[in-house]
């Protein structure tokens, strides 16, 4: 306390308050600059650290897998049948799989769907001699992301089905899981294992989804895709035991969808690519319909990941397999959850990473950038006392916003799940967003003639609502870093209204190329904008990705209970608006400025 | 007029809400940051069970309510058993009025007080603002939907001053304080602060009446408080339950307060000293705020008593054992009392505004990590309990400077107290 | 490097005794003889789960030599989780195999353990080795030596720098280790004791020891891992520390009647073998170890002298237990301790009923309110 006292005295003698106060938007901006920086400093060297096992018990790539020879035949024998299957039919109704599984064992169950319509067959082996009160899921998609018929992964589902069947080193139990798609079906079928379903198997410590599309013999390398919903991950062991037992077969290891010339690069540029890739899709897991399928078993302490083959030579089948039953016996290992080494983290290669405390930097300075921002605007046209008497008004305006976002989110959300034509009724949504944000930003160009809000007023609402972003982002600091790192930076330039109204009440320049500075501004941070930008560019989108895109976030809520979308609605949006209705109702008026600096 | 419209506004915020929406109140009686084993809605409903079916209310160590506290609402609920989460939110709205109005009678009281003292006129904050800072507080609000038994001390501690500084009853005050007391034990504290007030607002002092009588009364309040428990019970069992449990912090459940983690992380031998020494810092400050503040029936300038008794219950309810929002919610909510004495000189309620704000967003969102999500640890909700312990030491620290501050500009006059700059040496 | 030094000056002294033996005639000459009449063994594997198998690997391993040497199994007493051979990773049940040839099953002989599961804790290995014990501990989970016995003690498991981790929840510090033999030693509990430890850092468990003749043997120094040796890729884990590894591999060679000297075995922890560098400590130990049998402490040859019994000392003692009291007790006497099958019993000193608390309630409101009315100044 006294050397707060200290320093505020120094303030006041050199009188650096007023100084301060004009530096603000220039301190507000480098800081998100710095952000930046220090996200691109990152994968260079010496930045980032290697992956390790943090976990002893989980010794990967410590244990033969004898899933090879023999096995190959029952792997053919399988694929021969497979190949001839209808998967969309088989999907819902496999009766030759449920006579396999059982033939070997397992105790085949069903979860019917009702939201999707579809049946999930899935089979449970309990362990022999274990406490039963443990699980290791692997789950075999009809459908994998890309929507080809997983041929591969579901000839090594039975096959692996026969050959775990056959151990009796299994201490947690084990299910296989047969969903439609990795989707939104997997995902109410795992909602179902923890609420409804009388089959279960103990709670579900790690689970693997399996997609290999072709039918060949061969495969090039590995794929791994590990975010979950929500900003969650999988705990970074499971990764690494994955990547360990790969590299024990000398099999190359993908993230990020890295083609398998880069996977050798050790440059920065390709752990860049990676790791700005790693917190888009983080962002925007949930969203994309092509959803991976490790992402469905968030929210339930459960470590997920999927593992895909690429390539088309290299390695055989049964390696693929043998990865998978590795790879289930370091997890079989663990005494219980996952717990050490990390859960927040982003890769830069599927053997270097970050931990949060080195990046979370990156989005702490955003914030603050934003709260400087919501500083600025309060010094620049709010006295004390102003404050304090209309802080009230200011509250019930933004709730008045808040509200009708809530209402609009939910309207629009409850219209487009229940569409028969989902992707038409999106369409014509986001051309009705489209256009209403035009609209705004058209109208603060138009004239100064509307002027509901008081002087006071306008500034606070503007004041508050970079605030309020500043909170958004720091309420989801840890918990899901890539969003609010994300919607930090695409709401940047809302920070620069208010220094740009300052301008024009100073008189500097001229005035109509300031309101469209400001009409900038706040096109590109719209989060309508961002929406439309990222459907288009990501998932070789266009047009119909952008309908892709959109669809995908109204659903997120519904199908895979994602908080994106009313993250968007309800906290980015009604903060674009308050300053957008700052900026076409307000009154900025330049007297009040230059008395008060008087 | 407007004291009325805040009211009624105040009431249908806390008894429609959870009458409509009934699960509000069992999620937040669940809520680590609102709720704790000794104020719990939840657990005094299992006491409920209790009652209905014969078992001694403390047996299992479930129910920390005191016997008297549960029967009372036992009956209360029984009025309309069907109806009987509508009385209570009926009962929890009602105490909440009364408070706030009972804060807008100390309001006046202050001012008027502080004009005679300073010989000028002292305009405090209009009632209406005083009674919206109390039902507004969003603190207190969650505290209300979540039905924490804690409702009713702040009640009885306000009552108390009220009936001690506006109705001039000391004995009153003192039974209040016994009932406060009775119900959550950490108040018992507080009879440092309310013996000093009492004998500083008193005309005549006389010390031997005042302090002497009025202790007594409060002891046999209590007294009497606990022998009818006693009778009610027929075991001994509530006052371990009630008061052993909160001097023992014998359920490691985490909440807003410094200590639970201690218990929880660090190896068992070392158990004794921390709870010795937590409690003596639970009260050891309590006498020398009230000295330091006291008012001198001489220099009518300085010392505060009310003031006093104020950071005496913000020191209570930062280091106590089951801390809960609310408790700094009453503490903010009367804050607006010293709207002309102590706040203009106070400097860093912004800084603890935001800190708190900040607080607020993280704790539930790192519980959830940790109870949830497994990705979090205990760590780092304790780090949130830790900034809470910050936003009540800067407030704490910053009031008794800014008393200081003003002392010496009533006491030396300066010029130009806007130009003042007073620091500690 | 403190460390070092003495093994270093060992190593030359031993090398010149080897020289001496060569030329000598009759090596026996230069055997020591310690004076003992009955051997124990004190086998701790610290650590418990199944990643751990190394480390009951270890232990049974040295079990089985000792035992195969000639110490009867009254007198080993086994510490260990024993939670290996029968887990549910194990792929093949029952049995712990210390090589990945899984020529020996080490569990599938005669196997008696002492102290198993969350028993294995530093109060009771302190307890053991102190014979602290209340009167019911049995005879058998006790260490019954005496001033003439050698005790062998070999611990296994987790460990740092002057610390031993017992199963993830405690740890033992060199200093309590010290403190624990000099108790012994002041207790007459043993003529010489052989430490072996084979952990992390397991040279600073050996440092603070300050009683007279024990020898002691570490893994690896200060700031230094001890390896295992291999993994059995078939079981999936590690099932032997280098070190142990290698002291086996001695031993294997060592029969009952065996003259070979404990120097010889120091000859093998090379660090070429045990990729760490192990410790040997000889200075409270008051023989050479190049004349001390391996059989002095690892066997049960002893010199045993018999003498004509003293009759009269011998019912004086008798007489004089009978007084004390200390017969044993009556076997038929069990305490019985009656469980009630009853419902739910309340311990209230009376019951409340509904009424009556409405009635006590009703009369507290009135009292509380007359003195609240009354009380006006």
């Amino acid at each position: 306390m006294a050397l707060a006292e200290t320093v505020l005295r120094k303030v006041y003698k050199l009188g650096l308050l007023p100084k301060l106060f004009l530096i603000l938007p220039r301190v507000s901006f480098l800081l998100a600059l710095a952000s930046v920086a220090w996200l691109l400093m990152l994968p260079m060297d010496g930045q980032f650290r290697n992956t390790y096992i943090s976990e002893n018990a989980l010794m990967p790539g410590q244990v033969t897998s004898y899933f090879r020879e023999s096995e190959w035949n029952y792997v053919r024998g399988f694929r021969s049948e497979v190949v001839n299957w209808n998967f969309s039919e088989m999907s819902t109704d496999n009766e030759l799989l449920t006579n396999w599984l059982q033939d070997f064992g397992w105790s085949v169950s069903k979860h019917r769907d009702p939201k999707t319509n579809t049946t999930t067959t899935y089979a449970i082996m309990h362990a022999p001699r274990g406490d039963n009160t443990e699980a290791m899921v692997l789950v075999v998609p009809y459908f994998t992301s890309e929507g080809m018929p997983n041929k591969g992964g579901l000839t090594l589902g039975p096959a692996l089905a026969n050959y775990f069947a056959k151990m009796s080193i299994w201490s947690k139990n084990l299910i296989l899981v047969f969903p439609h798609n990795g989707h939104s079906v997997l995902r109410s079928w795992v909602e179902a294992y923890h609420t409804t379903l009388d089959a279960t198997a103990g709670s579900i410590d790690a689970a693997l989804v399996v997609e290999y599309p072709s039918d060949s013999d061969a495969f090039g390398h590995l794929e791994i895709n590990y975010e979950g919903l929500n900003g969650q991950l999988p705990n970074l062991d499971l990764i690494n035991t994955v990547t360990t037992v790969a590299s024990h077969e000398g099999i190359r290891v993908s993230v990020q969808g890295m083609s398998p010339d880069d996977i050798d690069k050790r440059d920065y540029w390709s752990r860049l690519q990676v790791f700005a890739s790693g917190i888009l899709r983080l962002a925007t897991a949930g969203i994309s319909s092509k959803s991976p399928g490790c992402e469905s078993f968030s929210g339930w302490q459960i470590q997920a990941i999927t593992i895909s083959a690429a390539g088309e030579k290299g390695h055989d089948v049964t390696q693929f397999g043998r990865i998978i039953d590795s790879s289930f016996r370091s997890v079989n290992n663990l005494l219980e959850k996952f717990h050490q080494s990390f859960f927040f983290y982003l890769l830069m290669s599927p053997r270097h990473f970050v931990s949060i405390g080195t990046y979370l930097p990156a989005a702490v300075l955003v914030a603050v950038s934003f709260a400087i921002s919501s500083l600025y605007s309060l010094a620049s046209g709010v006295t004390t006392p102003e404050f304090i008497t209309h802080i009230s008004d200011v509250l019930f305006i933004f709730t008045g916003i808040e509200a009708v976002c809530l209402l609009l989110s939910l309207l629009m959300q409850t219209i487009v799940v229940n569409a028969t034509e989902g992707y038409t009724t999106t369409i014509t949504i986001v051309y009705g967003l489209v256009i209403s944000t035009l609209v705004t930003v058209l109208s603060t160009l138009a004239g100064n003639n509307i002027k509901i809000l008081s002087k006071t007023h306008s500034y606070m609402l503007l004041a508050f609502a970079l605030f309020f972003i500043a909170m958004l982002i720091v309420s989801m600091l840890i918990v899901h870093f890539a969003l609010a790192f994300s919607i930090g930076i695409c709401a940047l330039p809302l920070t620069f209204i208010q220094p740009l109204i300052n301008m024009c009440n100073a008189g500097n320049g001229s005035l109509i190329k300031h309101k469209l500075r400001i009409a900038m501004c706040l096109l590109i941070s719209s989060p309508i904008t961002v929406v439309v930008a990222l459907g288009y560019l990501i998932n070789d989108g266009g047009m119909f990705g952008i309908a892709n895109f959109s669809h995908g976030l109204f659903v997120s809520w519904d199908a895979m209970q994602s908080w994106t979308y009313f993250i968007i609605a309800l906290g980015w949006y009604p903060a674009w608006s308050a300053i957008a209705v700052a900026c076409i109702f307000g009154d900025f008026r330049i007297e009040s400025v230059k008395q008060k600096a008087d | 007029m407007s004291l009325t419209r805040v009211l009624v506004a105040g009431a249908a915020v806390r008894f429609l809400i959870p009458t409509f929406l009934p699960h509000i109140v069992d999620i937040l009686a669940g809520t680590a940051e609102v709720s704790t084993p000794i104020d719990s809605f939840r657990s005094l409903q299992e006491a409920f069970f209790y009652l209905d079916n014969g078992i001694d209310l403390y047996d299992g160590a479930m129910v920390h309510h005191p016997p008297i506290f549960v029967s009372l609402m036992k009956s209360a609920g029984d009025l309309a058993p069907a109806y009987a989460y509508i009385i209570y939110n009926a009962l929890f709205t009602l105490v909440d009025l009364g408070t706030a109005y009972k804060i807008t009678k100390l309001n006046t009281w202050y001012n008027q007080h502080q004009s005679l003292r300073l010989g000028r006129s002292v305009e405090g904050l209009s009632p209406h603002l005083l009674a919206a800072f109390y039902l507004f507080n969003p603190l207190i609000v969650l505290t209300n939907w979540a039905h924490s038994s804690a409702i009713f001390t702040y009640f009885m501690i306000v009552e108390l001053l009220v009936q001690a500084l506006v109705d001039h009853n000391m004995f009153r005050g003192a039974i209040a304080l016994g009932v406060a007391a009775y119900l959550s034990f950490v108040p018992i504290y507080l009879i440092v602060p309310y013996l000093a007030l009492v004998y500083a607002v008193s005309k005549p002092r006389d010390w031997r009446v005042l302090i002497l009588k009025c202790f007594c009364v409060f002891f046999f309040a209590v007294t009497l408080l606990v022998l009818v428990s006693f009778a009610l019970t027929a075991l001994p069992d509530f006052v371990i339950q009630c008061y052993w449990l909160v001097l023992s912090f014998q359920k490691f459940a985490p909440n807003l307060g410094l200590w639970w983690y201690i218990f929880t992380e660090m190896f068992d031998f070392f158990n004794p000293l921390y709870k010795g020494i937590f409690n003596l810092y639970n009260c050891v400050f309590v006498a020398p705020i009230a000295l330091r503040f006291f008012e001198s029936a001489k220099d009518k300038k300085t010392g505060d008593s009310f003031l006093a008794f104020y950071l005496c219950l913000l020191w209570v309810s930062f280091s106590k054992s089951y801390p809960i929002v609310g408790d700094l919610g009453l503490a903010v909510s009367m804050l607006p009392i010293f709207s002309q004495t102590v706040i203009p000189h106070t400097k860093f309620l912004f800084i603890s505004t935001l800190t708190l704000i900040v607080c607020l967003l993280l704790s539930p969102i790192f519980y959830y990590c940790w109870i949830v999500l497994g990705n979090g640890n205990s760590n780092f909700f304790y780090s949130m309990s830790l900034i809470m312990g910050v936003v009540y030491i800067i407030l704490f620290l910053d009031i008794i400077w800014g008393r200081l501050v003003m002392d010496y500009i009533e006491t030396n006059e300066p010029k130009d107290p806007a130009k003042l700059r007073l620091t500690q040496i | 490097m403190k460390l070092n030094i003495p093994w270093l000056l060992w190593a030359i002294i031993s090398s010149v005794y080897a020289l001496e033996a060569a030329e000598a005639i009759s090596p026996e000459k230069q055997l020591s003889t310690s004076g003992h009449t009955n051997n124990w063994a004190v086998l701790v594997s610290t650590s418990r789960f199944w990643f751990n198998y190394r480390h009951m690997a270890n232990t049974l391993s040295l079990y089985r030599t000792v035992k195969r040497l000639g110490v009867p199994d009254s007198q080993i007493i086994l510490m260990m989780a024993d939670d290996i051979a029968c887990n549910p990773r194990n792929a093949f049940p029952g049995t712990i195999f210390n090589n990945m040839d899984q020529a020996i099953d080490l569990y599938g002989d005669d196997i008696e353990v002492d102290y198993r599961g969350y028993e294995v804790t530093v109060e009771n290995f302190v307890r053991l080795l102190t014979d602290r014990w209340d009167e019911n501990q049995p005879r058998s989970k006790r260490l019954l030596t005496d001033e003439n016995s050698n005790v062998f003690i070999y611990l296994t498991g987790h460990g740092g720098n002057e610390f031993l981790k017992f199963q993830d929840a405690e740890e033992i510090g060199a200093y309590d280790l010290a403190d624990t033999f000099q108790q012994m030693h002041e207790k007459k509990r043993y003529k010489e004791i052989f430490f072996m430890i084979d952990t992390c850092q397991a040279n600073t468990m050996y440092l603070r020891i300050y009683s007279p003749n024990i020898l002691c043997v570490g893994s690896s120094r200060l700031d230094e891992s001890s390896y295992s040796h291999h993994s059995d890729m078939d079981v999936g884990v590690a099932v032997i520390d280098r070190f142990t590894y290698y002291t086996l591999e001695f031993l294997e060679k060592i029969d009952k009647n065996s003259q070979t000297t404990i120097d010889k075995l120091f000859e093998e922890y090379t660090f070429e073998n045990v990729h760490s560098h192990p410790g040997i400590r000889t200075d409270l130990y008051g023989r050479d170890p190049a004349t001390v049998r391996l059989t002095d402490f690892f066997g049960n040859v002893q010199e045993v002298t018999v003498r004509d019994k003293n009759e009269l000392l011998l019912s004086t003692v008798k007489s004089t237990r009978m007084q004390e009291g200390q017969l044993p007790v009556d076997d038929h006497e069990i305490l019985r301790i009656p469980i009630s099958n009853k419902g739910y019993e309340s311990t209230a000193l009376h019951q409340v009923s509904k009424k009556e608390s409405q009635i006590i309630m009703a009369v507290l409101v009135a009292f509380l309110g007359l003195i609240w009315a009354v009380s006006k100044e």
